[in-house]
């Protein structure tokens, strides 16, 4: 794996370590999802390993936040199969999705019960997203990065075997994303699954384990970082080259 | 310049906004002005009116000139037994109890005593069954040759208009509570819905959201009541009765405005409907005037709205401090509706859920 490999010795709070031999992997057949006349899923075969940080990437309106969302139970497939195992999952969406009149302490109070989240991790967690210096804040008042960083802490507060983000970094300022993107490696170094939909794959460059490319509601590329014969910093360009020829092939089909 | 940029922009915000336009500007008026149909008449010239005879005596033909002499400014409702006759009257669904006497058409009696009983909690009905009395008292002597003194008897204390409105106040404000301030408070939490969705169930986030509030409603309810008492009214708005009313009234607005809300997927339409819908509610659940004093279409259609019965209920055991066993039918119909609007409620949700 890439990234990160220690949890101690920060100075922060231990993340409790997970045995991913213990947790299933997810796994999706032939997952087809249609809104009216647009054809959101086109067929998407996938496997997403436990304890690995696992990229969906593609282009706005590929349909990868369709994806996550059906991963979520949040969407109904119009056809195909979703296998999640009976393991606890966690989400932040795209979209800010907390109370916005009570405090941080107050969400975390809320969805920590709702989860049955052990009080020494929840304080962990604040920790480890430096929340505790806006624990009484009012959520709808907190700036764009903490309020990202609190979705955050509320999709961990059960510290779920597999953590589904969906554009975790977008409009943050470079040191919150480095310090989220850390705190995202450490969680996936002890032993937790960490899925990203994102369009910006060179952000996770450094942390990807396991790279999903989806165009036009189908599965693009499906391979493990390590099958990729190319340097960090050139993911994306990997990534950017495979969705433009995909586009002129459409063309030219078209 | 400046200015007819500015009224440009409107112009342009207005082509997108053409169905709340088409609300606001059409649809809310029209509903209004047709609202006006259910105001035909400021006195009730049709409320029904139980005449009881009082013993076999009484000749059909007498019973036919009191029903006769009535039917001017009522409806008279025959009736064989004075008690289900009184029983009706604290339910509402008659305004007044007139007993026919025998010996109103034998020429050999001078004088024949006839009673209006009216309910003196019924305060909008005061005057109106002054003007029946008169009316029939006229009518009955012109056609009869013993002469027929009406009386007009109030049963209980006279209640002033100020005590009687009270409870249908309460009832205004569980409407605007169930129709403007939920959907409100529900879109404000929209962007937590999803999380809430994976963490538990939608279902269990509305049923939260609908027996939180409806618990609230003990907060307001304790207010009027204790206004009541300082301003010496003599309501009891703590009657078990009325809070299990006004309870069950805010359950079923609560799950159709809540059902409204999702279906509209948390838009504008939707909070509009409510208001329409608030609007109807407000206007056909009998809160200040009784049934029986509308035109015949209004009252025919208050008569189907649960709501009216709730209204019922509430001042018959707020005013009257009738038992809420007496009234154990119309509260069940009322319960009954409130499970009946969780029907739209799920199917909103689950549009809702399968639409997201």
């Amino acid at each position: 794996m890439a990234g990160r490999e220690a949890t101690d010795g920060d100075g922060l709070p231990d993340i409790p370590r997970l045995d991913p031999g213990a947790v299933a992997p997810i796994r999706v057949e032939g997952l087809r999802k249609r809104y009216g006349n647009v054809l959101a899923l086109a067929g998407v075969d996938l496997t997403v390993e436990p304890g690995a940080f696992h990229c969906l990437v593609g282009p706005n309106g590929s349909g990868k936040t369709t994806l996550l969302r059906t991963l979520l139970g949040l969407v109904e497939p119009s056809a195909g199969e979703v296998s999640v195992p009976d393991a606890r999952l966690g989400t932040a969406f795209q979209r800010p999705s907390h109370y916005d009149q009570l405090t941080v302490a107050d969400n975390l109070d809320v969805f920590g019960a709702l989860a049955d989240a052990d009080a020494a991790w929840a304080e962990t967690v604040l920790a480890r997203l430096g929340l505790d210096v806006v624990r009484d804040r009012i959520a709808g008042e907190l700036s764009g990065g903490y309020s990202r960083k609190l979705d955050l802490a509320l999709a961990l507060q059960k510290a779920p075997a597999y953590l589904l983000l969906d554009e975790p970094l977008g409009e943050l300022d470079d040191v919150t994303k480095l310090r989220l993107l850390e705190f995202l490696g450490a969680y996936r170094d002890a032993g937790h699954g960490v899925v990203i939909s994102t369009h910006n794959l060179g952000q996770f460059a450094s942390y990807v384990d396991h790279l999903t490319i989806v165009h036009d509601g189908a599965v693009l590329l499906d391979t493990p970082r390590e099958s990729l014969d190319v340097p960090d910093g050139e993911l994306q360009e990997l990534y950017v080259e495979r969705i433009l020829s995909a586009a002129s092939e459409s063309d030219g089909e078209g | 310049m400046s200015l007819r940029t500015i009224l440009r922009k409107e112009l342009l915000w207005s082509r997108h906004r053409a169905l709340a336009l088409l609300f606001v500007l059409v649809l809310l008026p029209a509903a209004f002005a047709g609202a006006s149909v259910f105001f035909q008449s400021t006195l009730p010239k049709d409320a029904p009116v139980a005449v009881v005879v009082e013993d076999d005596a009484v000749s059909g033909a007498e019973y036919d000139v009191v029903a006769a002499s009535f039917r001017l400014f009522s409806r008279p409702v025959r009736y064989d037994s004075e008690a289900r006759a009184l029983r009706d009257l604290e339910r509402e669904t008659v305004y007044a109890v007139v007993s026919v006497p025998p010996d109103l058409g034998d020429p050999a009696v001078d004088r024949v005593n006839m009673t209006v009983t009216i309910d003196g909690d019924m305060t909008p009905y005061r005057e109106p069954s002054g003007a029946l009395v008169s009316v029939v008292s006229a009518t009955m002597n012109r056609q009869l040759d013993t002469r027929v003194v009406v009386d007009r008897e109030v049963r209980g204390e006279e209640r002033k208009l100020a005590s009687y409105l009270l409870p249908s106040f309460l009832q205004i404000l569980v409407f605007t509570f169930a129709f403007a301030y939920l959907p409100y408070n529900l879109a404000s939490e929209e962007a937590v819905l999803d999380r809430l969705r994976v963490e538990t169930s939608l279902d269990a986030v509305v049923a939260g959201k609908l027996l939180f509030f409806t618990g609230l409603l003990a907060v307001p309810l304790l207010v009027f009541h204790g206004l009541g008492l300082g301003l010496g009214y003599g309501v009891n708005l703590l009657a078990p009765g009325a809070i299990l009313a006004y309870g069950l009234t805010f359950l079923a607005c609560g799950a159709i405005a809540t059902a409204v809300t999702f279906a509209s997927g948390f838009g504008t339409t939707g909070r509009l409907l409510n208001v329409l819908v608030l609007f109807a509610f407000l206007g056909f659940s009998g809160l200040v005037y009784p049934a029986g004093f509308f035109s015949p279409l209004r009252r025919g259609v208050v008569r189907l709205m649960p709501t009216h019965y709730a209204m019922v209920v509430v001042r018959g055991t707020t005013l009257r401090d009738l038992p809420p066993a007496e009234f154990g039918t119309w509260l069940g119909g009322v319960a009954l509706f409130a499970l009946a609007a969780l029907v739209p409620l799920k199917l909103a949700m689950i549009a809702y859920e399968r639409g997201t």
